[in-house]
């Protein structure tokens, strides 16, 4: 009903709070430019987006001729990679994307060629992009260069959930977008909560203007059903129990920790049964990893059995008198270490022949031995594939590899876990039955907060100090002075 | 759309070629004499362009027929279609073209828009069709079946009979599905058809088929009262089997011609006359008044697409201006040279409309007048029937042509058609001053040959330089003989010649006599050429032709500058010159694939 209207008021931003059907409205807009004739592109920010995006265009059943979908770095590699003389650069082979705002940079100085621009004012009628309070100032400047073919343009977004896990400066709303894409409101619809919990989502929406820098929310009371406020304790038995909770059959759990890198790891390895999730980048397997690389082959050992400590819960046995054997060259499996009989063979066998193959072979027999607990699976797993790849060919080096197994996890998403720990920056637009809270004063800021509640189809286990919590600014990254 | 520029290398007989269109040419006639490869040029558009993805090469594509050296045919084109600039289609692969015709990586803002299809055919014989850009790799894009149709080109040629019929890939099919969606229509067309021939046609194709005989009145092809789908009964295959009927006739029983812009017809309505039309030897199978009427046509301004025709008639450069040309001429290095003319040279409009001939030749002989055009042609006609004897080839087979030239302009003209490429020969009096210094100017081109009388002379004073008081005699009453009051004539050319000075005594037109009078030969040669020259007896083209035959003849021609002038005109014509090539004759006409 509203997209027709939204169609003739462009260009607009339109701003829809979290679990209100913002992947449908996007798609119920390119379905109406479809059926006017028209043709949409479609701009997102993740490869995760891209897919959600193209399966709901096809659930839909919108002729794929109607649209084009892709990230905005991936478009403005295209546009950078073909034109790069207007670039000014080549595009390397293999893309580096920690340089994406200087291919963004590129293909803004490309859009300014007027073959160019005409190129996508004769093949596209709209503009759609979505996650736009994820932009950097310096990809909406490349949607403001593509306004100028397409000024029938719509950025869609939320404010509230304005988070990022890169330094680059983010747009603001009202100074940045505002102007330029004059807000077109719409009903609010809490699309995930229907037939889940009808009370929370309406909790939520009542809750999103009052979460602004410098107001007290409290939580003492006047909680919906499914929402629960724990004090929070030194020992942290609160946390575990909450954890350990029992769930219906295969409703999904995650236990939000504090925004820095390394708090899911130590969160997870105190929560039986819980799997860390691990950032797109997958900077602790960078770490390790780069160890690896440069470590001499007498190492492999010593390198397996701390990096197997810092996976896995259970292993405090791998001690000191395990590192000493192997710092002296000597086999560990003699050693009294009940119940970890087949992880020390494992250890034994790198010791003994310290090659790639068989470091990768052990820690696959050492995952598959269930003799402690794996709280870190993906980075354990993809750190075997990895070393595994490159035993079969010595020409592929460590971090190129760890690059392309990444790859696959951006475009293929991660093999879902029931439990997971993770971080706000890594679970937006993902969806769980409950979410639990580790602690709300780490996540006092409006967006994380928000992003962290509304992440919950059925309930929210809030962990604190106190169930009074100010509301603190959310950090914009660095803007230009 | 246009071509704007076609690069070959190592393709049939050419070895290279680099040809920069100027925009705005909608209409192309490839001249040159006959093995300058302007059929392969043609032939090489269509291949680079086509959507047939099932062409077949064969080692005798390449240049001589060496496959190590892979063909490369590009063809830029400019003015690119909305549906061509699409950001999934080739809005990607964008180049810029200046206005100088060069090629850039990125179109800049003050270039053109362009896009190069580059169909590439190594040792292995597969075609590859791709996107060729200044500094990117060759295998920047593939260029798909798809893509190429949306570009739409149509070749007139021997597969001209498949088009009358439809099928997927013919104009008509092509037609039928534009307009209603082929495939569907054809089976229930055929499905019907097999039940009932001539109630089974269903009303879209009725119509369509009269839109095609409306377009056909439109070229000239004949009169169709009738025209109709019928069912084609030479083919056995079970689609394709519907064709274009007048009433009981099958439209591949007509005349060529008439099939030929039945095809054209089909194919400019299939693609909304944007398509590039490419018709090898446009006057085959046409008379002239069908030829001229399809020449006018096909340069309608109102048409968007671009015609490329490849020509041998005079009829064709007659009807067209100067900028619908292109000069074709292989070097002697393999190369292939292509040259647009640019309207508003004036001179070449006159040449086109005064001898077209010339502009199909490879050698031109010109003669500066009516009696130096007429001398040429009387003594090609005797030279030529020595070689024929003799077994050497005649002028015509080594692409020699004779035109009148325009008198103190012949130089001009002469040094024009040296610019294109031709291989020039003058023949001129040498009575101006200002015509001399030219003519030796021009002779020194290194492909011009100048053949001018020693100086003061014109032709008829040479001949008489040759020839005895007989002869001369005899140069007087072919005069009479070729006038138009001959009965009068003996009388006329007396006080003619009285008048200039022939002294009162001398009573008749016996010069015998007047050198027995005591009046010098050497006077009477003077005083007849003279009269011959002012009063105009040999200045018609038919009258000069006679002279050749008396100066061939002439007594006094033995060692005379005249029979040096002579001999080395002969030379020009018939021996071959060292600038340009000899070779590769014979690849005319190659059948298209």
């Amino acid at each position: 009903m509203s997209a027709p209207r939204l169609l003739d008021s462009l260009p607009a931003s339109v701003e829809l709070a979290a679990g209100g059907g913002k992947t449908w409205t996007l798609a119920d807009t390119v379905r109406n430019i479809a059926e006017e004739g028209g043709r949409a592109l479609v701009l997102t920010h993740t490869v995760a987006g891209v897919h959600a995006m193209r399966s709901k265009l096809r659930e839909f059943g919108i002729a794929p001729d109607a649209y084009h979908v892709a990230t905005l770095t991936s478009f403005a590699i295209e546009l950078a990679n073909a034109y790069s003389v207007h670039a000014g650069f080549d595009v390397p082979e293999i893309v580096d994307l920690s340089r994406a705002d200087e291919y963004i940079q590129g293909a803004i100085a490309v859009l300014r060629r007027q073959h160019i621009r005409e190129v996508f004012a004769l093949s596209y009628t709209h503009l759609l992009v979505d996650e736009y309070q994820d932009c950097s100032t310096t990809q909406h400047a490349l949607v403001q260069a593509l306004k100028t073919s397409i000024p029938q343009t719509a950025v869609f977004g939320d404010r509230l959930q304005g988070i990022f896990g890169f330094a680059d400066p983010i747009v603001d709303w009202a100074v940045d977008v505002a102007p330029a894409f004059p807000d077109f409101p719409m009903d609010q619809v809490p699309r995930r909560w229907q037939g889940n919990n009808e009370e929370l989502g309406d909790w939520l929406l009542a809750v999103r203007p009052r979460l602004i820098a410098g107001n007290v929310l409290d939580l003492s009371s006047g909680l919906p059903r499914g929402v629960t406020f724990l004090t929070k304790t030194t020992a942290g038995f609160e946390l575990i129990n909450a954890a350990r909770e029992r769930r219906g059959d295969g409703e999904t759990v995650v236990v939000i920790t504090a925004p820095h890198l390394h708090s899911v790891r130590a969160v997870a390895a105190r929560l039986p049964g819980y799997h860390a999730m691990e950032e797109m980048g997958g900077s602790f397997m960078v770490s390790r990893l780069a160890a690896l690389a440069d470590a001499d082959l007498s190492d492999y050992a010593t390198w397996l059995v701390s990096v197997a400590k810092e996976c896995f819960t259970g292993y405090g046995k791998l001690d000191k008198g395990v590192l000493g054997r192997l710092a002296k060259g000597q086999p560990v499996a003699t050693l009294k270490r009940p119940g970890l009989e087949r992880t020390l063979a494992a250890i034994d066998r790198v010791q003994s022949q310290p090659r790639l193959a068989t470091l990768a072979a052990a820690m696959n027999e050492i995952r598959v031995a269930r003799e402690a607990h794996l709280h870190s699976r993906e980075a354990w797993g993809d750190m075997a594939v990895v070393i595994e790849a490159c035993a079969l060919d010595p020409e592929r080096t460590m971090s190129a590899e760890l690059a392309r197994v990444r790859e696959r996890v951006r475009h293929g998403g991660r093999r879902s876990q029931l439990r997971v720990v993770s971080r706000t920056v890594l679970i937006k637009g993902l969806e769980y039955d409950h979410v639990i809270i580790a602690n709300i004063a780490d996540i006092s800021d409006a967006c994380n907060l928000y992003v962290a509640l509304s992440r919950a189809r059925k309930s929210v286990t809030i962990i604190g100090p106190s169930p009074l919590m100010t509301i603190k600014e959310t950090s914009r990254g660095r803007r230009p002075s | 759309m246009e071509i704007r520029r076609i690069d070959i290398e190592n393709f049939r007989g050419i070895e290279s070629l680099e040809w920069k269109i100027p925009a705005g040419r909608r209409f192309l006639a490839l001249i040159g004499p006959g093995d300058s490869t302007k059929s392969t040029i043609l032939a090489a558009i269509d291949l680079a362009l086509s959507d047939r993805w099932n062409l077949s090469f064969t080692d005798t594509d390449f240049y001589q027929a060496d496959v190590t050296r892979s063909i490369s045919i590009r063809v830029t084109l400019a003015n690119l279609p909305p549906e061509l600039r699409q950001h999934d289609v080739l809005g990607l692969h964008l180049g810029g073209l200046d206005a100088n015709g060069q090629l850039h990586q990125d179109p800049d803002d003050d270039h053109e828009a362009c896009v190069t299809i580059c169909l590439t055919v190594d040792g292995d014989l597969e075609p590859k069709w791709t996107v060729s850009r200044l500094g990117k790799g060759p295998e920047e894009a593939v260029v798909s079946s798809a893509t190429r149709r949306l570009i739409g080109t149509y070749k007139v040629d021997d597969r001209i009979d498949a088009h009358l019929r439809w099928t997927k890939t013919s104009a008509l099919g092509r037609l039928t599905e534009a307009k209603h969606g082929a495939a569907k229509l054809l089976a229930e067309a055929n499905r019907t058809a097999r039940v009932a021939v001539a109630e089974s046609i269903p009303d879209e194709l009725e119509q369509l088929t009269k839109s095609v005989q409306d377009k056909m009145h439109d070229l000239g092809s004949g009169e169709f009262g009738s025209l109709r789908p019928g069912l084609d009964q030479s083919l056995s295959n079970s689609t394709g089997n519907l064709a274009l009927y007048e009433g009981e006739v099958p439209l591949t029983n007509y005349g060529l011609g008439s099939r030929r812009l039945a095809g054209i017809a089909a194919q400019q309505l299939a693609h909304d006359g944007k398509a590039f039309l490419l018709v090898d030897e446009i006057e085959y199978g046409l008379e002239p008044h069908r030829l001229v009427n399809l020449l006018a046509q096909l340069r309608r301004a109102d048409i968007p697409g671009q015609v490329f025709v490849t020509t041998h008639s005079p009829t064709v450069l007659r009807n067209l201006s100067a900028e619908d040309l292109a000069v074709v001429r292989s070097c002697a290095d393999g190369r292939i040279e292509v040259k647009c003319l640019t309207d508003g040279e004036e001179d070449i409009q006159k040449l086109i409309r005064a001898s077209p001939e010339a502009l199909l030749a490879r050698r031109i002989v010109i003669g500066e007048g009516k009696t130096e055009y007429g001398l040429l042609l009387g003594l090609l006609d005797r030279w030529d029937a020595e070689a024929a004897q003799g077994g050497d080839p005649v002028s015509a087979a080594r692409g020699v042509v004779a035109v009148e030239g325009s008198g103190p302009q012949t130089v001009t003209r002469g040094a024009l058609l040296d610019d294109l490429g031709y291989e020039v020969t003058l023949l001129l009096d040498s009575d101006v001053d200002a015509v001399n210094t030219k003519a030796d100017s021009f002779a020194t081109r290194p492909r011009a040959a100048v053949i001018r009388w020693r100086d003061r002379f014109n032709v008829e004073r040479a001949l008489c330089e040759v020839l005895d008081a007989d002869g001369l005699t005899a140069l007087i009453q072919l005069g009479i003989d070729l006038s138009e009051h001959p009965d009068d004539g003996a009388t006329n050319f007396l006080v003619h010649l009285k008048s200039h000075g022939l002294p009162p005594k001398l009573t008749d037109l016996e010069v015998a006599h007047w050198v027995d009078a005591g009046y010098m030969i050497g006077k009477a040669r003077e005083l007849i050429a003279t009269v011959a020259s002012k009063k105009g007896w040999f200045k018609q083209v038919h009258r000069g032709r006679h002279l050749a035959a008396l100066l061939m003849t002439a007594p006094h021609l033995q060692d005379s500058d005249e029979l040096v002038k002579v001999t080395a005109l002969r030379s020009a014509i018939f021996d071959p010159r060292t600038t340009t090539s000899g070779e590769s004759e014979g690849s005319e006409g190659e059948a298209a694939q």
